[in-house]
């Protein structure tokens, strides 16, 4: 007695309510509560930069936070040269030693190998600026807590990150990142040593 | 389309229960994407306050306290800095530039703020926007003024007039620097942070109205008219804060340590980075528990829809009789009853959204003038669009029931109905 076309309508309109429900309910709508607090609490950080980051990190020289420092001032470098094992603690060369890695945790040298080249760095964020949910700017440095409670890392172990203008990355303060970029040596004015690293990153992704 | 038509008369034939249930999905909707909008636009509005700046230093404290009463003039200084101690740091070798900061005054509500002109210089804010004048120029003379949009539309002030500025912070002030007036030299185009609300003064302009001040009063017999303060001596012996923007962002923690570890004075330099990201974590607790009870309510509106589907569906088995009796299948049924929910849900939706943006042009003034947040009446966002989509997809789940439960007694009843 219903026309045929309305027929058609009518068994279309569930199939198409379904698929509508399918599609976003089977994901989000077992526990509605949740699924919505916990939307709003994730930090969405992986958009679209993990695919361009995949290919780059590929390509990326992986740096540990040690080949930031130049050898000849790295700790086990001293330790072999002043053979800081069998020395007593009262030789006047331990004294000696001691003054040494003083002098280079104040110059903070850096190395020059790896400038200009694409490299991925691990490390924590310190945000700078006050967008700290879509940071485009921000300090990289090998420990937790580094801003407030310890001695701050030196110029060496603190790298200056730039992100790409319309990819900032999106997370929170002391978030554990894999950087991907090209790390930049540029000489810096002050008196805490006269270069710093820089990295103009091509994706931030989280570490795991 | 007659079986549409005679589902909307079916409806409108249940218009009470069927418009409380749209009200109460609307209400939870216009609560929880509501909530999401105060979240993000606050976000918003203090992360645009200041920018450029990388230390911003004060007597000691707690950075989050340090940087609210400094940058967002809420709540008050701690303690002050001595001008020594500020000079020595500002002349460090890694600081490029230094904006003094004297807060503690104000005006009818608007908080005066002493300063130098390196602040017209190098304060940014919304990345890297330096302020601009609307009108006049930065002070000239001793006694002038230079005004923050909104405190020049708001008191009505142009150039030239004089305003008389009261000791504390209060909107009412028996304590009045009335025997010094300032000059309304310049007035600032609005930026949306809290310069909008300030009245920006010279250093020395505070240090004058507080001259013949002594012990927390001014001493009657000491009274230094303003054109005779003009010629003492008007360095400044504290300030408030100060902020701090280095040569290079590599030397930020050294120049951090050097200001904490400053041997003459207790102080505090934070980042402010790094203070706004304490201060969301402590405010993300609260965000996180007002948004679980907004979704609550949502739910609670959802099973007000289920409970007045589920009352219905007794009331209306003579109504599925006869659409059965015309050729309506049990599938027919089940659709009518899922798309009703889905309707619903979705008039729901739009009917709160349609009720928050009203809210919103309602108190986006106050809320501006009050708070100094900045409400945008803008489009949904990517989120906010999540957010509906969970609502409404759990709407038509939440449709099912019914649906399922008239399907069961559509082919139980067929087309009698055995009470």
């Amino acid at each position: 007695m219903i026309p045929r076309l309305f027929k058609a309508a009518l068994l279309l309109f569930p199939l198409l309510l379904l698929a509508g429900c399918d599609r976003l309910g089977s994901e989000h709508a077992s526990d509605q509560t949740t699924a919505s607090a916990d939307v709003a609490v994730e930090p969405n950080a992986q958009t679209a930069a993990p695919q361009v980051t995949q290919a780059l990190t590929a390509a990326a020289l992986e740096l540990q936070w040690d080949d930031l420092i130049p050898a000849d001032f790295r700790l086990d470098t001293l330790m072999e040269k002043y053979d800081l094992d069998n020395l007593e603690d009262d030789d006047p060369l331990a004294a000696q030693a001691l003054e040494e890695l003083k002098a280079f945790w104040k110059e903070a040298p850096v190395v020059y190998d790896h400038n200009g080249k694409l490299i991925k760095l691990p490390g924590f964020v310190v945000p700078l600026d006050l967008n700290v949910d879509k940071m485009q700017e921000f300090l990289l440095v090998p420990y937790y807590g580094a801003c407030i409670h310890t001695p701050p890392p030196p110029a060496n172990q603190t790298v200056y990150v730039v992100t790409e203008e319309d990819n900032p990355f999106e997370g929170k303060m002391f978030d554990t990142v894999w950087v991907t970029g090209k790390l930049i040596v540029e000489s810096i004015d002050s008196t805490y040593g006269s270069a710093g690293y820089r990295i103009e990153a091509a994706g931030v992704v989280p570490y795991e | 389309m007659a079986i549409l038509r005679l589902a909307w008369l079916s409806l409108i034939n249940r218009r009470v229960t069927a418009a409380l249930t749209l009200l109460s999905i609307a209400l939870s909707v216009t609560l929880l994407i509501g909530v999401e909008r105060i979240r993000v636009d606050a976000r918003q509005s203090f992360a645009n306050t200041i920018s450029g700046t990388d230390l911003i230093i004060g007597a000691r404290s707690g950075g989050v306290q340090l940087m609210l009463y400094a940058v967002f003039r809420i709540g008050n200084a701690t303690n002050n800095i001595s001008w020594q101690s500020y000079q020595a740091i500002a002349s460090h070798p890694d600081v490029a530039w230094s904006v003094p900061i004297s807060l503690g005054d104000s005006h009818q509500g608007f908080r005066v703020l002493g300063t130098s002109l390196d602040y017209f210089n190098h304060y940014r804010f919304a990345r890297n926007r330096s302020l601009e004048l609307a009108q006049g120029q930065t002070f000239n003379d001793l006694y002038d003024a230079v005004l923050g949009a909104e405190v020049a539309a708001a008191l009505n002030y142009h150039l030239g007039d004089s305003l008389v500025i009261a000791h504390g912070a209060s909107d009412v002030s028996f304590t009045r620097h009335e025997d010094k007036p300032f000059k309304v030299a310049g007035v600032l185009k609005a930026t949306g942070t809290p310069v909008d609300r300030t009245v920006h003064v010279s250093l020395s302009a505070i240090e004058a109205i507080h001259i013949d001040w002594q012990g927390g009063a001014p001493l009657p017999a000491l009274n230094v008219p303003a054109d005779q303060a003009r010629n003492a001596d008007l360095t400044p012996r504290a300030i408030t804060a100060g902020l701090l923007g280095l040569k290079s962002k590599i030397a930020t923690f050294q120049v951090q340590r050097f200001v904490n570890d400053y041997p003459h004075e207790p102080l505090t330099a934070i980042l402010p980075g790094v203070a706004l990201s304490e201060l969301w974590g402590i405010i993300g607790i609260a965000e996180n528990a007002l948004l679980v009870v907004a979704s609550f309510v949502v739910v609670v509106g959802l099973f007000g829809m289920l409970s007045a589907l589920l009352t219905s569906l007794n009331e209306r088995r003579r109504e599925m009789a006869i659409l059965r009796s015309v050729g309506a299948r049990p599938a027919h049924i089940f659709s009518l009853i899922m798309g009703e929910a889905a309707v619903l849900t979705l008039a729901g939706i739009i009917a709160g959204l349609g009720l928050l943006y009203a809210l919103l042009l309602v108190a986006q003034p106050l809320v501006e003038t009050r708070y100094g947040i900045y409400m945008a009446i803008g489009g949904l966002s990517g989120h906010e669009f999540t957010l509906l989509g969970i609502v409404w997809s759990s709407g038509c789940l939440v449709g099912t029931i019914p649906a399922y439960r008239a399907y069961r007694l559509s082919l139980s009843d067929g087309l009698a109905i055995r009470t």
